[in-house]
């Protein structure tokens, strides 16, 4: 089942709200609608593609995907599965 | 009208929101913009025109978007322009240092047909942080021009021009250069598939593998579009098709269609880039990062705005202010000179129209003019310079606590220009529940027609005091303090408000957001300045229609209807002087001046009379002037006594004794003269004032506002507050229109009090701050109203926010002015 | 004096017309122009733009 030309890494996904501050991850999937996913794959946010977490708080985090700062709110963040690494 | 322009084209400018776009687009139009009537709403369109050669370009500006899915209101405007519009060209406009995600936007552009060129925006900051990008190679691989350009500096737009001309010159075989993705061989097969059922039409036109990956996308608003074209069995079919590939889709890949379509896409891009973009250092981002870490910082990032709001304010009256000041001096000269062209005493209308009316009315808005433009010009900075996205994310945390989230912070700061484009703004907000809430509190956030009357109020009633110094750099005054307080309680009762209508009428779950958080950037003067021109310039034209046509009803509504002449004024001002001739003689009498004092008497009331009847510079006063002085030189030379009397009259009330005159015996004579004379003086003021009251109260709005008066008395408002708040409801600037106009109809002879003088002799501090408040609460205008209606959909709504407001509006004002009444606050004399 | 009434009424009435126009169609959204269609045209768009208008339709 892979999308891409090269397999994403292995490795067990945990929600992005758990990464740490500096951190880069792996988006692996997002839980919601459908309209919630287009939005974030417009923004960047596909399968396989690396974040890295800029700041994280008790509010909204702010990654850097694809070259450019993006704000999630928190149930953005709890919502996104990544893997380490 | 015969369009007598050589041939034109049309130009559709797209791109990504902070892509500079909108820096493009003035440049290019060079002002000559219809700015659709609210400037910094994206999800307007905006249109202008310029000129290349014989040929007339119209220039349409897109709203700013991320791709073109039916997702959004703003992409499904764009998208639509260009299949409905059919632009001879589209430029995409990028910002090279996240080509990535914004060539993303032009690659669906590729997929929908149009023809395009790209401009690579930014590559000054891009090649600056290492970037390099082969732009001949990236542009053969894509089938699109590209031209780099640095927006903000002005370079590259001729050529961007150029390449735009040679493209709309053949769009077509533009277009057939045009390069488009693939989507890998699962995806492809079913591409085709479902491009094979389409209407004929669509095959025509070029668009028939777009429809295809929009049903693969379920995207609507394309079905939407179908109906028409097709019988409702074809379509049927067509979209049971789709429904079928989408299956397949997902279990052969893993994931939803629309995800494998994005995930291509990039694919495609990246290959384009890996070949052709090279960045050397990492350290594009480095100093924004740093900047960031101090002011999105959990304990920072929150006092930090407070501070730099505080100081926006500051710097704001602290130039506004002067200048306002000469303003207001200049209006009440011409005012003057208006008054001039008539009799003195005259009562005429047109005169009244004109300087009451028009130059008091509309004049005490137009005072303000320099601090409006101040503070657009700050809020522009803000904005341009890429702190107001932070700003979003510092008040996010505290939104999210109320239900909002720092999404709905947008609209909110749009709303401090105007509530009416912070209302249209609330598009951006997905779920329905946040975009009432927003909607309904937005007024709350103080919109700039409030500032002219919170300037006018602090100015009045809160003299300056400095209060303390900030970091040894500014002085805070009170009055700045005290302005940025309305906006705080504005913010605080919309936060408020939204927590609980969001506990009870919407509950639901926060949804959650995205936002990007553009780079920092240093502002330029010229591009700061063209936003606060287009906000400034919305005002001024205000001024000129809502509010002069306003005033000019409102000066006819206090003027008329005029109450009859009062015998009673002639027999008070006959009495007067009657009262002060006989207190003369007796003075005569007892001074011993042999009824010289008496003839003195009666000059000085002739040239009092003349005074009233004629202008200070006008040849009658003189004439007036020398035929007194005449007649007293020729009492003083009849008569010694008379004469000592005359020197202790005009010196009595400074302390200078006269030297070897003896005229210790006549001062006290003197001192009863010129008590007499004030007497006069006040007795006629007196009738003056209340016939002048008389004048108000007899006319419409004087009637309306006292049958309103008793409902506004708990808040300390009598009928002329309360008028002027009626009023006001067309433009809150129109208050102090009003309060211009009542107190000019209701000037008294010789008072020549500006405005806020007057408003202190009449008001206390504590009413100031009531009149404050009301505004903040109430609604701003009839057009927020309409606004509101319409884009909530219903006019229950709309009608909602109307009572909502009003009444919390007079509660807060009426509590507070009771509890300020009852601690004695600010109601006696100022410390 | 007889002529100063009836020029300030032709001004008054010509402004409380327009602004009861201008209230009218903010209202019932008319009039708003092209490209946007969503003035609130109580402070109107600008000639240009009207006459744009009234040539394309």
């Amino acid at each position: 089942m892979s999308l891409n030309s090269a397999d994403p890494p292995a490795g067990p996904v945990m929600p992005l709200s758990l990464a740490a501050v500096g951190r880069t991850v792996t988006f692996a999937r997002a839980e919601g609608g459908v309209g919630l996913i287009r939005r974030l794959a417009e923004m960047g946010l596909t399968p396989g593609e690396p974040i890295r977490v800029l700041h994280r708080g008790p509010g909204p985090f702010i990654i850097m995907v694809r070259g450019s700062r993006l704000v999630l709110g928190r149930g953005m963040v709890q919502r996104i599965l990544v893997r380490p690494g | 009208m015969k369009d007598r322009r050589p041939r034109s084209m049309t130009v559709a400018l797209a791109g990504n929101p902070n892509s500079g776009k909108t820096t493009i687009f003035n440049a290019l139009t060079g002002g000559r913009a219809h700015v659709g009537n609210y400037p910094g709403v994206t999800v307007e369109l905006k249109a202008g025109w310029t000129r290349r050669g014989d040929k007339s370009i119209q220039l349409v500006d897109l709203p700013g978007t991320y791709s073109l899915t039916a997702y959004s209101a703003e992409e499904v405007v764009a998208r639509n322009f260009i299949l409905d519009e059919k632009p001879d060209v589209v430029i995409d406009i990028l910002d090279c240092s996240n080509l990535e995600r914004n060539l993303y936007l032009a690659v669906q552009m590729m997929e929908l047909g149009a023809p395009l060129v790209l401009a690579f925006n930014m590559s000054d900051l891009a090649e600056a942080a290492g970037q390099k990008i082969d732009v001949e190679m990236l542009s053969g691989l894509l089938g699109v021009p590209i031209v780099p350009t640095v927006a903000h500096k002005g370079q590259g737009i001729e050529q961007l021009m150029a390449a735009a001309a040679a493209v709309a010159a053949d769009p077509d075989q533009a277009v057939g250069r045009q390069r488009l993705p693939t989507y890998g061989r699962e995806l492809e097969p079913e591409v085709a598939r479902l491009a094979a059922m389409v209407p004929d039409r669509c095959r025509q036109a070029g668009r028939d593998r777009w429809v295809a990956v929009k049903l693969l996308e379920d995207d609507t608003e394309a079905v939407n579009r179908l109906h028409p074209l097709m019988p409702a069995a074809e379509l049927a079919e067509l979209l049971g098709a789709a429904e079928q590939s989408r299956r397949h889709i997902h279990s052969v890949c893993g994931d939803a269609a629309e995800i494998i379509l994005a995930d291509r896409r990039y694919g495609f891009i990246s290959g384009a880039c890996q070949e052709t973009v090279r960045t050397t250092v990492e350290s594009r981002h480095a100093l924004s990062d740093r900047i960031d870490a101090v002011v999105t910082n959990r304990f920072l990032g929150l006092p930090l705005f407070l501070i730099l709001t505080l100081l926006v304010f500051q710097v704001t009256f602290w130039l506004g202010r002067p200048l306002s000041g000469y303003l207001e001096k200049g209006k009440d000269l011409l005012a003057g000179q208006v008054w001039q062209l008539w009799p003195r005493g005259s009562d005429s209308l047109l005169g009244s129209l004109l300087a009451d009316g028009l130059i008091k009315g509309v004049g005490a808005v137009l005072v303000f003019v320099p601090i409006i433009f101040l503070l657009f010009l700050a809020i522009a900075l803000l904005e341009d310079s890429g702190y107001m996205a932070r700003a979003a994310f510092v008040m996010d945390r505290l939104m999210h606590k109320i239900g909002l989230h720092g999404r709905s912070f947008i609209p909110m700061l749009i709303g401090f220009g105007c509530s009416v484009p912070g209302i249209l703004a609330t598009r951006t907000l997905e779920s329905r529940r946040d975009r009432l809430t927003t909607m309904l509190v937005l007024p709350l956030f103080s919109c700039g027609a409030r500032l002219p009357v919170y300037v006018l109020i602090i100015a009045a009633f809160f003299p300056r005091r400095t209060l303390f110094s900030l970091f040894g750099v500014a002085d805070v005054t009170n009055q700045a303090l005290l302005l940025m307080s309305m906006y705080l309680i504005g913010i605080a009762l919309a936060l408020a408000a939204a927590k609980l209508l969001r506990s009870t009428l919407f509950r639901g779950e926060v949804s959650s957001f995205v936002m990007e958080l553009p780079p920092y950037r240093l502002p330029t003067l010229r591009g700061a300045l063209i936003h606060t021109w287009e906000r400034g310039w919305m005002f001024l034209r205000k001024a000129g229609t809502v509010i002069l046509g306003a005033v000019i009803v409102l000066w006819a509504l206090t003027s008329f209807p005029r109450p009859p002449t009062d015998p009673a004024d002639q027999a008070t001002r006959d009495q007067a002087d009657r009262q002060y001739l006989a207190a003369a003689a007796k003075i005569d009498r007892e001074a011993g001046l042999s009824g010289r004092g008496s003839a003195f008497a009666e000059a000085r009331l002739q040239l009092a009379q003349a005074r009233r009847r004629h202008w200070p510079d006008s040849q009658a006063f003189g004439a007036a002037r020398l035929d007194y002085e005449r007649r007293v030189r020729g009492l003083a030379q009849d008569s010694d006594r008379f004469a000592r009397f005359l020197a202790a009259f005009e010196a009595a009330g400074t302390d200078d004794v006269e030297e070897g005159f003896g005229a210790a015996g006549l001062r006290p004579a003197a001192g009863a003269m010129l008590e007499a004379e004030g007497r006069r003086r006040e007795q006629l003021q007196d009738m003056e004032s209340g016939r002048a009251r008389r004048k108000l109260e007899y006319s419409v709005m004087g009637r309306m506002g006292k049958a309103v008066e008793p409902a506004m008395r708990p808040c300390g408002f009598d009928w002329k507050i309360s008028t002027a708040l009626l009023a006001a409801l067309s433009a809150k600037e129109v208050f102090v229109g009003q309060m211009g106009v009542i107190y000019a109809l209701g000037r008294v002879e010789d008072d020549t009090g500006e405005l806020e003088q007057r408003l202190q002799r009449d008001y206390t501090p504590l009413q100031g701050f009531c009149i404050m408040l009301f505004c903040l609460i109430s609604l701003p205008c009839i057009p927020t109203l309409v606004a509101t209606w319409r884009e909530s959909g219903s006019v229950k709504w709309a009608l909602g926010q109307l009572v909502g407001l009003t009444l919390l509006a007079w509660g807060v004002t009426a509590v507070v002015y009771q509890v300020g009444r009852a601690l004695g606050l600010g109601t006696g004399l100022p410390a | 004096m007889a002529w100063q009434y009836v020029i300030v009424g032709l001004i008054v009435a010509a402004a409380a017309a327009w602004l009861g126009y201008s209230i009218y169609r903010t209202f019932t959204g008319k009039g708003g122009c092209e490209p946007c269609r969503r003035c609130w045209t109580i402070f109107g768009c600008p000639p240009e733009q009207e006459k744009k208008d009234a040539e394309k339709s």
